[in-house]
């Protein structure tokens, strides 16, 4: 059986993401898996921040068009 | 993780400091705590628990904390923790674990800037009265060094992200006593550790949470777009798919909490209404035991009404015996005189024809008359036939009519299949059949004894009935809650289309919002795929896990599906499969195996978890069979890199007598506890590394008890 990294790493090369981007989102979703509708929202603000910082790194980069 | 060595000070039983080492040593992984009851064996887990999490040994998943109260009986008191009225003889108390993180683990602790090596966790409480009651006991905050020495903060956090989560351990450290409650109520709390093990919870937390984000950039992008109109119209679109989508998830809501009741009242009526369903499968058994027998009993009467109707043929038999030869004869003289009268009959005709020929005088081709010399000729030749008739004649018998009838009956004989022997046989494997279902039904009969009331039989019906209707309204909930999430899938994907769409109006937004939204879609779509392809995959490698551990473990393996013997749904709820493929509905006399699947579903769930962590159980072997504690020890090793086993000396001895030798060669200390002084209570240690020395100490231990025990 893959393991779980090595399930998540196929559908990331699927969908042209960075691993790193992938297991850091992972690694908010595991870190904060304590019940709660604030830590909901503590968890998709930070995502928000993870997909903001990735943005501008590929800021420069050309941007794909939308299919 | 692995659990290196635990420091007790003044807890429970254990006065002062008391330092237990429960270090693996490669491959002998397995350490022997042994000690009578009382001796101070759960204390440890207790402690391991509190320690770690603040939580109950003796629970399951979803157990409640401790609470001032449960603390101020963890104190040592002189005379035992029985008399936990009395006021702790110590003031202060701590539990210090040493642990090195698993080697998964590694990278992420790097990634944090933390050091892979040995942490030390400490969770201390105190009185600062003389007679405490629960509101004086301080408890400061639980402590955690990294191997620098140095404090860090956020311990709760480090165990949850590093170590063992709390609803993992649950599966993994526990009392035997409540082993069987790990298959027994595989409930909602229980499947939603099970996915949190497996990470299932946090992918589909990603998921849920990537939604909203995406929704959130997608209102941001559209926003700022050209067509307005077209936007507003869109946006309404996906208002109403977003109001739709809330409405279904409220009836999944309210199906759902109809689902837990309903389950509730399942389990309830099977906990509380136990003795009935037991009553009622032992009617069933023995009804449908009665029903067998009586058929039996038809079919053997009816090769009894063979058996007997050949017999009355023995006399034919005898004068088949006894005539036989002269029969043969008879029928060898009846073929003589056939042979006879044949040759009689050719002659005749022969005869008959020099007649004609005579008669007429004349060639009947030329029609000429015949010679007297042809003639004379004819005449001789007709003489001679006539001697030689008179010849054949004198060669044939008589036959005896009664001998005839003899012939009858040989061939009769003959065609017949006349065999008493088998039916004799056949009978007598009808009755050791009747007499095995007659013992069975005696058994049964016994054990029904204490449900003789006339009443009880109809209100077991009852209660039968009343659960396959819960069982049919939960099957019923579970469909509909399936088609719920079909629907709500459908919603979403219309929903995600529209975003999409909104996402493309706003082509005068942001680079960098549309980026972010393409980043969130992509993360959507991958956690999407994977969480499906991963929850696939663990379902089916618990399932194999568990199911070659049980069939590996069992000493009914009858019981269970060949080659599918555990069933994990979509909802991670486990389940054995009978020899038929459909759950199996556990009786009592299967009680042990069923703790041989709680055991293999530990192990099941370890693999499929990819996790590490120790596994302690307490006073586990008690309600096996000699058996299944021989099939379940040789494979004890193999659970993960760290095993603790508490066990009663009775239970030691036990395992002495039963455990094959590759489960002696992994165990690497034997540490015997003692708390036989009865005026102190205090638990003392003895640790051994050599096993027949453990044997002995066991008998001994035994011995002195058994003597003691009289004395008092």
């Amino acid at each position: 059986m893959p393991s779980k990294v090595e399930i998540l790493n196929k559908y990331a090369k699927k969908h042209n993401l960075t691993a790193s981007l992938l297991s850091k989102v992972f690694e908010i979703e595991r870190a904060h898996l304590r019940p709660g509708e604030s830590e909901k929202h503590f968890r998709q603000e930070e995502i928000l921040e993870v997909l903001k910082e990735e943005a501008v790194q590929t800021d420069n980069t050309p941007e794909v068009s939308e299919s | 993780m692995i659990i290196e060595r635990v420091t007790l000070t003044n807890f429970g039983s254990y006065r002062g400091s008391t330092q237990i080492d429960l270090s693996p040593d490669g491959e002998k992984n397995i350490t022997l705590i042994v000690g009578h009851g009382g001796a101070g064996k759960t204390n440890i887990g207790k402690a391991i628990r509190w320690a770690l999490y603040n939580l109950k040994f003796e629970g399951r998943a979803g157990d409640k904390e401790y609470l001032k109260e449960d603390v101020l009986g963890l104190f040592f008191r002189e005379g035992g923790g029985a008399l936990a009225n009395k006021p702790p003889t110590e003031t202060s108390l701590s539990v210090k674990l040493e642990i090195w993180p698993g080697e998964a683990v590694r990278p992420a602790l790097v990634a944090h800037d933390l050091k892979f090596g040995k942490y030390v966790l400490e969770r201390r409480a105190s009185v600062g009265k003389i007679v405490p009651s629960a509101r004086d006991v301080i408890l400061p905050p639980l402590s955690l060094k990294g191997p620098n020495q140095r404090e860090l903060p956020d311990a709760e956090g480090f165990i949850e992200e590093f170590l063992l989560p709390a609803s993992t351990s649950t599966f993994f450290m526990f009392h035997g006593d409540r082993v069987r409650d790990l298959t027994a109520q595989i409930d909602q709390p229980v499947t939603d550790s099970i996915k949190q093990i497996l990470d299932v919870t946090a992918m589909n937390n990603a998921v849920s949470d990537l939604k909203v984000v995406l929704a959130q950039l997608a209102r941001k992008v559209a926003a700022t777009s050209d067509d307005e109109e077209q936007r507003v119209r869109k946006q309404a679109a996906w208002d109403n798919q977003d109001v739709e989508e809330r409405r279904q998830l409220d009836i999944k809501k309210e199906k759902e909490d109809l689902l837990k009741q309903a389950r509730l009242a399942a389990e309830s009526l099977e906990s509380e209404q136990g003795d009935l369903l037991e009553a009622a499968g032992l009617f069933a058994q023995y009804d449908s035991k009665e029903k067998r027998k009586n058929e039996l009993e038809e079919e053997c009467d009816a090769v009894d009404q063979q058996l007997r109707t050949l017999i009355d043929q023995v006399p034919k038999e005898i004068l088949y015996h006894t005539l036989y030869k002269r029969a043969v004869d008879l029928r060898g003289q009846d073929a003589d005189n056939q042979a006879h009268e044949k040759n009689i009959e050719s002659l005749d005709a022969k005869k008959n024809q020099l007649r004609q020929l005579l008669a007429q005088r004349r060639c009947p081709v030329c029609k000429q008359a015949y010679a007297d010399s042809m003639l004379s000729s004819y005449k001789k030749e007709i003489e001679r036939i006539e001697s030689d008739i008179k010849k054949e004649a004198a060669g044939i018998e008589p036959l005896d009519p009664a001998l005839a009838e003899i012939m009858q009956i040989v061939l009769r004989f003959e065609s017949s299949k006349y065999d008493p022997a088998a039916l004799r046989k056949k009978r007598h494997e009808y009755r050791v059949k009747i007499t095995d279902l007659e013992t069975e039904i005696e058994t049964l009969k016994a054990k029904l004894k204490k449900f003789h009331s006339a009443d009880i039989r109809k209100q077991a019906a009852h209660v039968e009935v009343d659960l396959k209707q819960k069982n049919i309204e939960i099957g019923a909930l579970q469909n509909s809650i399936k088609e719920l999430d079909r629907v709500v899938s459908e919603i979403q994907k219309h929903k995600l289309a529209l975003q999409k769409d909104l996402y493309q109006l706003g082509g005068v937004g942001s680079t960098l919002l549309r980026k972010q939204h393409k980043l969130a879609d992509a993360l959507h779509e991958t956690f999407s795929d994977a969480v499906i392809e991963l929850a696939d995959d663990k379902r089916q490698e618990i399932a194999r896990e568990t199911g070659d551990m049980l069939m590996k473990v069992t000493i009914k393996p009858e019981l269970f599906h060949k080659t599918n013997p555990i069933d994990v749904d979509d909802d991670f709820q486990v389940r054995a499969m009978n020899y038929e493929g459909n759950p199996l509905v556990w009786t009592a006399e299967s009680s042990s195996e069923r703790e041989v699947l709680a055991v293999s579903f530990i192990y099941g769930l370890l693999k499929a978890s990819e996790r590490e962590a120790p596994v302690i159980l307490d006073t586990f072997f008690g309600n096996l069979d000699p058996n299944q504690i021989r099939n379940l020890t040789g494979h004890l090793s193999s659970f993960g890199s760290q095993v603790v086993l508490m066990t009663t000396v009775t239970e030691f001895l036990d395992l002495v007598r039963e455990a094959p030798a590759s489960f002696w060669q992994h165990v690497c200390r034997y540490i015997f506890l003692r708390n036989s002084d009865r005026t102190d209570f205090v638990t003392k240690l003895k640790v051994i590394t050599d096993q027949v020395e453990a044997q002995r100490e066991a008998e001994e231990e035994k011995k002195e008890f058994a003597i003691k025990e009289v004395k008092i």
